[in-house]
């Protein structure tokens, strides 16, 4: 999987290109603790490439809510396909992410 | 309630006496000393009455023997009619043995002889007198006993012997060693008592002690049944004043728990812990120490630093503006009690971080404490700055083509007589410019779109083969005319895009049109596209001016005109590209910039190619 990072304005980007699964969960939680404290948390998960996530990535991705979470703040995931909603819906997941349908809602969020 | 309060105390207080202090232990001395002296006083008395009976008898014994021998003697003293002699005797008799009389009765009533001198009424010895036999009596009556002997004078007649003596001075005598044991021993065994009840005195309030404290073990006692009457002694005093110190820490301590779990003074995570966690403002409370007394999760995130690091620590580690720490200082003091907004920025560029500062004093009962609220405004600030900077372009860019129509016409007017020819003129440029400001407003429009969230994809099958067939035949007649060779150079067959048909066009237009201004005459401009991995790229390279490496990045932002000289006479508005680039990635796609100055650029387009199952 490689992630791709795009400043919109004092907001980063996070685009996950190619599935996340377990053997890209520990680069993936690295890549993005880095970009919410370099950035102060302001960063959002663009899923529109992000074909599909395992248990492990899954669990990555509700690690890195935790964490925002214990700042106060929520991890803003964008553009996810209904495949991956539905799962985060069915794991129960839902609750600790912020999903919007496209990055510049996700951006215009943290106005 | 406060006039029982005394009569309740009393009642308490009585009962406790009752109940308290009195151990089995000091009742059964209390009770065996009392029957000891009584069985003292009880075996005393036996003895003196004992004592009193053997002497009785013993002085009944004496006097009866001095009366045998005197009766004796008084009978050869009668037949040796010696009268003086027996009246000499009887009074030696009487002197010698402390009679109480003692003399010699005739049968008629006579005395012949005593031991008072002046009791004798016979004063000479009669030659015979009657003769009646009397028999010995014996009489003991108060502490009295009085004796008499029949005297037997042959040939002259009977006589009668009485003597008489008090036994009560021999008795007297007898008691007096016994008193003084019996006084001894009673005062010993009275002193006893009263040490004894002096000792259960104070032992009471000692006992009452240890009677709580036995209580206050097996249950939950309240401390206010536990307090003891101050009649029982210094102990009990002293004890109650330790009850009221105990009393007085508990409700300092309950006082200390209830501040504890308010001000969330405690390390314990609590639900205000838990609460203070989720907000999403910075919260840091510094104490009159100027040291961190409590940070919260956000507060740590947005300062940078580990939340373990900041607990205790000194503040001016943690924040560097001395703005805020000097309106800390003034709170600590308690010379400020206003709040003050303070706005700072973190890091090298704005976009790192905006901060803003909300210090506030807050108040508690023994110490002046502040708050700092931190909130993170950068994403706000970044806006407000793009959308000031939007509009100052986007004003110049209106302006411009608006003066000159306006130049244009005002000339117009002044020739439209003599100069029909230049009218015209004037009018195609007209035409021109109003054409430019109607672009314009278009790309504002979209820009401002895509900066509201209010720009809308319309996504339909885009055949990307048909797509770049027109844009050749579009821009193919713009190049010759510049003498710029075109090229494009497809794949036979090229996928087909689910995306918006019209912007993507707009997009691959901006691109091509931006290749095409900035190549000079004789120049050349490659269109290649290539498909891989789900992905489609399409890349417009030109033999043009050239970005320098720091305008990379600029040259997509809104309203940003290259720098190069060489391009300083190409019109445009500065919106293309940040309008292309922001549809690219609506799309799911994006657009890199690769360039040299001087040598030319490309421009890629890349654009996700979606699979049928995702």
């Amino acid at each position: 999987m490689e992630l791709l990072t795009q400043q919109r304005g004092a907001v980063v980007i996070v685009r996950l290109m190619g599935p996340l699964t377990g053997a890209d969960a520990e680069p993936f939680k690295a890549k993005v603790r880095e970009l919410i404290r370099e950035n102060l948390g302001r960063v959002v998960i663009d899923a529109s490439a992000l074909p599909y996530v395992d248990s492990g990535g899954l669990e990555s991705l509700a690690d890195v809510a935790a964490e925002l979470a214990q700042g106060g703040k929520g991890l803003k995931v964008c553009a996810a396909n209904p495949t991956i909603r539905q799962v985060i819906e069915l794991t129960g997941l839902a609750p600790q992410f912020e999903h919007f349908d496209d990055a510049n809602s996700a951006v215009r969020s943290f106005l | 309630m406060q006039a029982n309060r005394p009569v309740i105390r009393r009642l308490s207080a009585a009962r406790r006496e009752l109940v308290r202090g009195d151990s089995w232990f000091a009742v059964l001395i209390f009770t065996v000393v009392a029957v000891f002296l009584v069985s003292l006083i009880a075996s005393v008395w036996n003895n003196i009455t004992f004592q009193r009976g053997v002497r009785q008898k013993a002085g009944a014994q004496h006097l009866k023997a001095v009366g045998a021998v005197l009766s004796k003697a008084a009978e050869a003293l009668i037949v040796a009619d010696e009268l003086s002699m027996l009246r000499r005797v009887l009074v030696e008799a009487g002197t010698e043995h402390k009679l109480k009389f003692c003399r010699i009765v005739l049968p008629g009533g006579g005395v012949l002889a005593s031991a008072d001198p002046t009791g004798i009424t016979v004063l000479q010895l009669p030659v015979s007198w009657a003769d009646e036999v009397s028999r010995p009596t014996e009489e003991i009556k108060k502490k009295v006993a009085t004796l008499t002997f029949p005297l037997i004078v042959p040939n002259r007649g009977s006589a009668t012997l009485e003597i008489s003596a008090s036994l009560e001075s021999e008795v007297g005598s007898a008691l007096v060693p016994q008193t003084g044991q019996m006084t001894i021993a009673c005062l010993a065994l009275a002193s006893m008592l009263l040490v004894h009840r002096h000792a259960r005195f104070r032992l009471k309030a000692i006992g009452a002690i240890q009677e709580i404290l036995l209580a206050a073990g097996e249950e939950n006692a309240d401390l206010s049944t536990m307090e003891l009457d101050p009649k029982l002694g210094v102990e009990a005093v002293a004890w109650n004043r330790l009850l009221g110190e105990r009393q007085n820490v508990q409700v300092s301590t309950a006082i200390q728990q209830v501040r504890d779990v308010v001000h969330e003074k405690s390390g314990t995570p609590g639900e205000l812990t838990a609460a203070l966690d989720a907000v999403p403002y910075g919260l840091v409370f510094v104490n009159d120490r100027m040291h961190v007394e409590h940070v919260n999760g956000a507060a740590a995130v947005l300062l940078q630093k580990e939340r373990a690091q900041m607990a205790r620590a000194d503040i001016s580690g943690i924040i560097s503006d001395q703005g805020v720490l000097d309106a800390l200082r003034e709170i600590v003091a308690n010379s400020a009690s206003k709040r003050l907004v303070i706005t700072a920025e973190q890091g090298e560029s704005m976009t790192k971080g905006v901060l803003k500062y909300t210090v506030c004093p807050v108040r508690r009962d023994d110490a002046h404490f502040g708050l700092i609220a931190i909130e993170d405004i950068t994403q706000q600030r970044v806006a407000e700055e793009a959308m000031s900077s939007f509009l100052a372009k986007a004003a110049h860019e209106l302006r411009t083509p608006l003066t000159n129509v306006r130049l244009l016409v005002e000339d117009a007017l002044e020739r439209c007589q003599s100069d029909p020819t230049s009218t015209g003129k004037n009018l195609n440029v007209i035409n021109e410019e109003t054409q430019r400001l109607e672009r314009t407003v278009s790309e504002i429009l979209s820009a401002s779109q895509i900066e509201a969230g209010s720009f809308e994809l319309r996504a339909d099958d885009v055949h990307m083969d048909q797509l770049l067939q027109q844009l050749k035949a579009d821009h193919e007649p713009q190049a010759a005319e510049r003498k710029i060779t075109l090229e494009f150079e497809l794949p036979p067959k090229l996928p087909v895009l689910q995306a918006d048909r019209d912007k993507i066009a707009l997009v691959l237009h901006n691109l091509l049109g931006n290749a095409l201004k900035y190549t000079l005459e004789g120049g050349r401009v490659v269109v290649t596209a290539t498909a891989e991995k789900g992905r489609l790229s399409v890349a417009v390279a030109d033999t043009g001016v050239g970005i320098s490496a720091e305008e990379h990045e600029r040259v997509f932002e809104k309203f940003y005109r290259c720098k190069n000289p060489l391009a300083a006479g190409v019109k445009g508005s500065g919106l293309g590209l940040a309008i292309a680039r922001d549809v690219a990635r609506l799309h799911g796609g994006d657009i890199a910039l690769e360039s040299e100055l001087g040598k030319g650029s490309t421009f890629t387009l890349a654009l996700p190619v979606v699979e049928e199952a995702a």
